[in-house]
């Protein structure tokens, strides 16, 4: 279980995006965080994954000090060298247990070709390959099934419920709610840097129409004017 | 790692190399050796081998800060500081031999020492300032400019300040002007979106002009003050802060052509960098610069060449 408290984190001396956060997130399960733009999710998997120093709080791992040992961490955008092959990226990672070969013919990707011609969403799946093979127990995943099409995108649901059976513990954000209320556990709202609800599997469609509503209500009024 | 990576990384020198045309690939080559050659000459000298150490120290620095990869390798390696060091004691090989075999070896040890604290103490720069409102004077059209400006405020503003209040110390302007040359080199890294290209309704020719005069006009804006200062306080020495930004001038000339003239739409390409770093040698040795000049201009008309297929139909 990851043990999150008081944690804050600031750029600079002013700007503070993530504001006395509380999270505790059980292994064996799949945890998904939404929030709007700028809510601070990047920054709290950031900071979760150690890219990002917090200015107070604490994270723990099974009671420990969170270790980046122990994390799996999918960015937004992944850098990927130019002028190497898929393969070459892969072997980056240190798993001989990894059957490449295996993995591959799940997300079909040209390994031997250079990643300068891949699509955005082979880079994806490579991205996601590449933190398959570091087969840590804790999987962090920003935006997932971004650019993912739909065939892999149900191959990295059913990944993603496999490895939970396996107990690790994963965290997801997502735009899409959707996919997080097929595949998620629980759903954290991120809002100005607090959790503002989590919510439960069995509450999840009410959660929805209510967050649905909310939104349509905001712009409704805008949109009146506008058009 | 530091192996897989090292390779991985001959590999892709490699491959970047054999991406560019057989005469760049004589040039180079040819470039190379010259270089070697000069290093190795510069470091039998106890004087020129201080010179040598800063030079490299220099480039090795700048490369550290302005590394893409840094965020890839922190993320996904704990040992990243040590996959740092290991890559730039490795580039900085013919130096070192070079420096070990000359009357100052003890200067190889200083440079382990700076490569070492380079890499534990110093963090690439990533974030950006910000500053939209201070970059307003700056015409949209010098779009290169504003956002490379936006990017690295701060440290070229700190560079240019100290530049404008030490510049009664003679080296204090000249090495401004570098450094701030160095900077602003990156800023033509990348290609721009087909949509920025045709906004200007412009046909190759004008277009590239706005170009070339936006940069005599940001450059003039941030290397005058400097050289007026610097003839102000040693008007006899006038002629060196002049050749520094002369240098430093005729490769950004030249980073701009190399950008035009294989210009795709919204992308890297790792042929401008090997072209990039193949000029990036008239800062270790500016004897080569009259090549750079004729590079320059063949790279004009392969640009005009080259932007025609995306602007021809505003002539």
């Amino acid at each position: 279980m990851i043990t999150i408290n008081n944690l804050t984190v600031s750029y600079g001396s002013e700007k503070m995006v993530i504001n006395n956060l509380h999270l505790s997130l059980s292994s064996g399960q799949i945890h998904g965080l939404v929030g709007l733009n700028g809510a601070g999710k990047t920054s709290l998997l950031d900071a979760l994954h150690g890219l990002l120093r917090p200015t107070s709080g604490s994270m723990k791992y099974q009671e420990r000090p969170l270790n980046k040992k122990d994390i799996s961490f999918l960015p937004t955008e992944n850098y990927f060298y130019p002028s190497i092959t898929g393969r070459e990226y892969l072997n980056l990672f240190p798993n001989t247990d990894f059957q490449i070969e295996d993995w591959n013919e799940l997300f079909h990707l040209p390994l031997d070709q250079l990643i300068d011609g891949y699509s955005t969403g082979m880079k994806k799946k490579l991205a996601i390959l590449g933190v398959l093979k570091e087969d840590k127990p804790i999987l962090i995943l920003d935006e997932p099934f971004n650019g993912l099409d739909l065939e892999t995108g149900r191959t990295l649901h059913s990944i993603l419920s496999n490895l939970k059976s396996k107990q690790k513990t994963i965290l997801i954000t997502s735009h899409i709610l959707d996919s997080l209320i097929d595949l998620c556990d629980e759903i954290h709202y991120l809002e100005a840097g607090m959790i503002k609800i989590s919510i439960q599997k069995e509450n999840f469609e009410s959660f929805k129409e209510e967050l649905f509503e909310k939104m349509a209500q905001k712009t409704k009024g805008k949109l009146d004017m506008l058009l | 790692m530091t192996i897989v990576l090292l390779h991985l990384r001959i590999l892709q020198a490699r491959r970047t190399i054999s991406s560019v045309s057989w005469p760049y690939q004589l040039f180079l080559v040819a470039l190379l050796i010259l270089a070697i050659t000069g290093t190795v000459i510069k470091a039998s000298q106890p004087q020129g081998s201080i010179m040598l150490s800063f030079a490299f120290a220099g480039i090795i620095g700048s490369f550290h800060w302005f590394r893409p990869d840094y965020q890839f390798l922190r993320t996904y390696f704990i040992e990243y500081r040590w996959l740092c060091f290991a890559e730039y004691t490795v580039l900085s090989i013919p130096f070192l031999i070079a420096v070990l075999m000359s009357p100052n070896s003890y200067l190889a040890l200083c440079y382990l020492a700076f490569l070492l604290s380079l890499t534990y103490l110093i963090k690439p720069f990533r974030r950006t300032s910000g500053k939209t409102k201070s970059l307003s004077f700056i015409p949209n059209s010098f779009f290169e400019w504003k956002s490379g400006l936006r990017k690295y405020f701060y440290p070229m503003l700190t560079i240019w300040l100290l530049g404008m209040l030490f510049s009664f110390q003679m080296g204090v302007s000249i090495i401004s002007i570098f450094l701030l040359g160095l900077i602003s080199l990156g800023f033509y890294d990348n290609c721009e979106p087909l949509s920025i290209l045709s906004a200007s309704r412009l046909g190759q020719r004008a277009f590239l002009w706005t170009r070339i005069k936006g940069l005599l006009f940001a450059s003039s804006l941030m290397y005058l003050p400097l050289l007026l200062l610097f003839f102000v306080f040693h008007p006899v020495h006038w002629f060196i802060p002049s050749i520094i930004a002369l240098v430093v001038l005729s490769y950004q000339f030249y980073a701009l052509t190399i950008k035009y003239a294989f210009y795709e739409p919204n992308t890297k390409s790792s042929k401008n960098t090997v072209l990039l770093s193949l000029g990036a040698l008239v800062f270790v040795l500016p004897f080569i610069l009259p090549a750079i000049w004729v590079l320059t201009v063949r790279l004009y008309f392969k640009s005009i060449k080259k932007l025609s297929f995306y602007l021809n139909d505003y002539n």
